[in-house]
């Protein structure tokens, strides 16, 4: 049988597409949709007070949104390592940084996609908030989650068993708190661009958090890939 | 491989932090089937991952068709793998796993290999079952179906009788066999003998991270007989059947155990015999009857002195 070795590209695909059809069958991925929905709860909440708070809601969807990418790429992502199922990737001829990438293209999409659609709910269906940004949001917390997803999977590469811990414990008790401090610490951290992009703050250009998002990001997914090729 | 050798290892060892895998191991390997043997925490597992490229030794070097496998992936391609660990990808269907794992390794057309392998491990009934609900022995199958899928010229089988039923390692045997005779080198581990010798006579036995011994199973053998060979029987009169067999000429020693009795010999067919007449003679009743010696034990106290 003539067989050849994937390239990258065809091997990021190939891994995206078992990640994906993995994923759908887990209880995982509802367990994050039942995260995802909590600011429903909230919206309804408000409007139920009759107070119509859409950044507080937004907040809320970053939350949530944090512990969505740590179940979802984290806890998949660190799982395949503790259960020693990636050896079944790591026997195969692939570049190794396929593997990352294509649990990525699988996992962030279904997570980002989760989290947008959560807050687009809670906010047009739930809170009734016709003055409330709603693409703009949706696009913030899509970017942000997607930005969450790269430490996710850093974590999960890095300290496999307790990867959707320390993502949580990473962005409860850092990068929100950093978010919040007005100081230049701030461009370090995800929740500060995110806010930017959705509008509930405005400290600097939409243009200046994107490329903020984009480079915290760039570093976690260094990180991930550095590791995945040492690991054994 | 211009010479003809499929695995060559120079002065390879490889550490886990503090902990030995494997020490200082040379060796070569041409084709066929050689089967690994040692105890558990042996090595073994180690020095199939690193033929599998999934460890990079620590110091010297191994070579698979004269390529470092952790870093070569057309080594890798020509290499199947099946760990040792139950875990798969169970959310999905044997048949899905095994032709993700043929698209993974670049196979024109992932699905109908996946289909001949399947068929191949006797599993085309169970196919589009997920794999959570399969027993040991399909796991195993399932397994190997992967590790083959791709047409491999090197098969590397951690274990592959583990916790499998004496009909299923039966199967497993044959299948192993019919690969070998289609040419394909295979390297089998195992900590049980019986299990070896059932697949190969060529042995590689590794002790605490080092190769013991490496050859004919049949010289391993030998060197085992020379030694007295024991005999287990549990029954309910072992004083009785002691004393009986204690003049026998092919009984070296009686030793008594809580309800069972050990008899050392060097002659054991002959030795079984006399039991099984003994037995008879005074309608002892026997509850199980076993060699203790059938167990790779025996061979690593031999070979090491006893000193372990």
């Amino acid at each position: 049988m003539a067989t050849r070795v994937l390239g990258g590209g065809a091997a990021t695909i190939a891994i995206a597409r078992v990640s994906f059809t993995r994923a759908m069958r887990t209880r995982t991925l509802y367990g994050a949709a039942g995260v995802a929905a909590l600011p429903i709860v909230m919206a309804s909440i408000f409007t139920a007070l009759k107070q119509h708070e859409w950044r507080s809601v937004v907040e809320m969807n970053v939350f949530t949104s944090a512990v969505l990418s740590a179940l979802l790429v984290a806890g998949l992502i660190g799982e395949e390592f503790e259960d020693k199922t990636m050896t079944y990737l790591w026997s195969r001829p692939l570049p190794r940084w396929s593997v990352i990438t294509g649990k990525l293209l699988a996992l962030v999409p279904m997570a980002a996609a989760i989290a947008a659609a959560g807050v687009a709910i809670a906010l047009n269906v739930a809170l009734g908030d016709d003055k409330a940004p709603l693409g703009r949001v949706a696009i913030a917390i899509a970017a942000g989650t997607t930005a969450r997803a790269a430490i996710a999977a850093a974590w999960a590469t890095l300290v496999p068993k307790q990867s959707v811990a320390l993502t949580i414990a990473y962005l409860f008790f850092f990068d929100f708190p950093l978010a919040v401090i007005p100081a230049r610490l701030q461009a370090v951290s995800l929740a500060f661009h995110e806010a930017q992009i959705a509008g509930t703050v405005h400290d600097e250009s939409v243009t200046s958090a994107i490329i903020g998002l984009c480079a915290i990001s760039a570093v976690w997914l260094g990180v991930a890939l550095w590791r995945v090729r040492r690991i054994e | 491989m211009s010479d003809g050798v499929v695995v060559r290892a120079e002065k390879c060892s490889k550490w886990y932090g503090h902990v030995l895998g494997i020490s200082d191991v040379s060796w070569k390997f041409g084709g066929g089937i050689v089967g690994l043997l040692g105890p558990n925490g042996a090595g073994k597992s180690t020095l199939i991952k690193m033929m599998a490229g999934l460890l990079r030794p620590s110091r010297g070097t191994l070579e698979v068709f004269g390529a470092l496998p952790y870093a070569s992936l057309e080594t890798r391609r020509r290499i199947g793998y099946a760990p040792e660990h139950e875990a798969t990808w169970d959310e999905l269907s044997a048949l899905e796993l095994v032709t993700t794992l043929a698209r993974l390794s670049g196979v024109p057309d992932p699905r109908k290999a996946a289909e001949a392998a399947i068929a191949t491990v006797g599993m085309t009934k169970d196919q589009h079952r997920r794999v959570k609900g399969f027993s040991k022995g399909m796991r195993q199958r399932t397994k190997l179906a992967s590790a083959i899928v791709h047409d491999p010229d090197f098969v590397l089988l951690d274990e592959p009788m583990t916790g499998v039923d004496p009909m299923a390692r039966l199967d497993l045997i044959e299948q192993i066999r019919r690969l070998a005779a289609a040419g394909k080198t295979i390297v089998v581990s195992s900590h049980v003998l019986y299990e070896i010798e059932a697949l190969t006579t060529e042995i590689l036995v590794v002790y605490r991270g080092q190769v013991l011994a490496e050859g004919n199973v049949y010289e391993i053998r030998k060197l085992i007989d020379k030694h007295p060979h024991r005999i287990r029987v549990d029954c309910d009169r072992p004083r009785e059947l002691g004393a009986a067999l204690a003049s026998s000429e092919h009984v070296a020693r009686v030793v008594f155990e809580r309800g069972a009795m050990v008899v050392e010999t060097r002659d054991p067919d002959r030795c079984y015999d006399e039991i099984a007449a003994c037995v008879l003679d005074r309608g002892v009743a026997v509850r199980s009857m076993t060699s203790p010696d059938n167990n790779l034990g025996a061979v690593f106290d031999y070979l090491t002195g006893g000193s372990r």
